[in-house]
């Protein structure tokens, strides 16, 4: 913890909300002109480039997952926001790391996800119900904002009824810092991991008497090398799943709905039309509209893996979703074709021993999410009014939406 | 005509799933989620039937962390 964190915007730029939640411009300026990038504000490499992008995922005996700085904010500075060292799993390298990682796996492989889908299909289908049709509903508030969260509750094993509250706790928990706001936000995120932890606590501990099919009942259970996860291992540990299961999901779902009213006003009626459609749909939405997903690596022994000299100790940041846009893997990369013959070879979940431990959850659960809501609604309609720029917010993800209006039609 | 093996590097799998998903014919999980070779327990010395070719392909292609391996001849595992 106590990481230096990088300021992102320094190297960006980005002149308003809006072109940081689609800097395709941005993305394909950096392609061109600078595909490998030192800026010497931040003193950090800045890759764009497919293959750069995922050597530096990729090899990790050249580029460490272990160091001082960081591209995002993660947990709090106080003693009940700290990530456990057992599960700091982002920040440490292998072999170490598969070890570590593989008591969180399991409650994300295939196999538990197939025991998990009906419960996750029942959310949906409720949240699916309670949209009313043929008037205007705010997608966030309604669904996006609300699937994910009901899901990790549920899958975690606390009640879903307090989902409005994780949410608010999460939101503060992953925020970015804003310059000239650090302290005010580290206040903000220092309270909400303490009310957290308050409420969760007690929970873990009725659940030793009380276990469940939940990740809360199998941390407990859980052993490595003879050592348990402590109760207030346990409560940091659902607090950093939360939080990565919650912000990432719900954006790409709102940034969907966005793009079916924005980007291509055809493409919502073909996918109800074949169904079949839905996963490609999802995995160029994942490669489209999800941003911006970004790492920092630091070089471990020095390299030119990179085609410029690197020194142990330098930072490199892999813009994955910046390589999602790279011409030499993906065909016309700036346009949106769910009919990409390569459409899962997208970075978005990253690449290398680090790959998302949620990708197969996020990628049920955006399936779910979209077939569902097809099922139901014939047709999708902006609202005229909607400005774009006055409904952004920082977020981990980068920016995101905090309301998208639209009509969803029944036949 | 070619004949192709497969296995799963058990050392380098992180239990994502990929392989599983794209071809789920080839591929199945223990209880971690780690990957493994239905058909010949993990080694890598059994054909893999060509109508499943294509599946073994895409597993191949969206691994991740390059554990899913395939040859054209059988693996002599301990390699």
């Amino acid at each position: 913890m106590n990481k230096e964190i990088i300021d992102m915007q320094e190297i960006t730029k980005f002149q308003s909300r809006s072109e940081e939640f689609f800097p395709l411009d941005w993305y394909k300026k950096m392609l061109i002109h600078d595909p490998v990038y030192y800026h010497s504000e931040t003193d950090t490499w800045n890759v764009f480039k497919y293959k750069d992008v995922k050597q530096v995922l990729t090899k990790h005996e050249f580029f460490s997952s272990v160091g001082n700085r960081s591209t995002t904010a993660v947990g709090a500075n106080n003693k009940e926001g700290e990530i456990p060292e057992k599960i700091n799993i982002a920040g440490i390298d292998p072999p170490k790391h598969q070890k570590y990682r593989s008591l969180l796996s399991a409650a994300f492989t295939p196999r538990s996800l197939k025991l998990w889908e009906p419960r996750i299909q029942e959310i949906a289908d409720n949240l699916v119900n309670d949209i009313e049709a043929n008037s205007t509903v705010d997608i966030v508030q309604q669904f996006s904002g609300l699937f994910p969260t009901m899901v990790m509750a549920d899958l975690i094993g606390v009640p879903s009824t307090d989902c409005l509250r994780y949410k608010k706790w999460v939101d503060a928990l992953f925020q970015p810092y804003v310059k000239g706001k650090e302290e005010e936000i580290d206040q903000k995120k220092q309270t909400a991991a303490r009310e957290y932890f308050e409420y969760l606590y007690p929970l873990v501990i009725q659940k030793h008497s009380n276990p469940s099919d939940d990740i809360i009942s199998d941390l407990i259970k859980v052993e490595l090398d003879g050592e348990r996860f402590t109760d207030d291992e346990i409560v940091r540990t659902t607090m950093l799943l939360l939080g990565a299961g919650i912000e990432t999901t719900g954006h790409m779902i709102s940034s969907m709905f966005y793009s079916f009213l924005y980007d291509d006003t055809t493409l919502y009626k073909k996918l109800r039309e074949d169904l079949e459609l839905v996963p490609k749909a999802v995995e160029e939405m994942l490669r489209y509209r999800f941003h911006i997903s970004k790492r920092e690596r630091f070089v471990k022994q020095d390299n030119d893996l990179l085609g410029v000299e690197l020194k142990k100790g330098d930072v490199v940041i892999a813009w994955m979703s910046a390589a999602n846009m790279d011409e030499d893997i993906f065909e016309n990369p700036f346009e949106l074709n769910i009919h990409r013959p390569n459409n899962k070879k997208h970075l978005t979940f990253g690449n290398g021993p680090h790959f998302c431990l949620g990708a197969p959850l996020a990628r049920l659960e955006l399936n779910i999410a979209l077939r569902t809501f097809l099922q139901k609604f014939s047709c999708v309609e902006p609202v005229d009014s909607f400005n774009l720029e006055e409904n952004l917010t920082e977020s981990a993800t980068g920016q995101t939406l905090t309301y998208i209006p639209l009509r969803a039609l029944t036949e | 005509m070619t004949a192709k093996y497969t296995f799963v590097n058990q050392e380098t799998c992180i239990a994502c799933g990929a392989c599983g998903a794209a071809a789920p014919n080839i591929y199945d999980f223990d209880d971690e989620g780690i990957a493994f070779v239905m058909f010949d327990h993990n080694q890598g010395t059994r054909e893999v039937p060509e109508e499943l070719w294509d599946e073994m392909d895409d597993a191949l292609e969206e691994c991740p962390t390059d554990s899913v391996r395939v040859s054209e001849r059988p693996f002599t595992r301990g390699k």
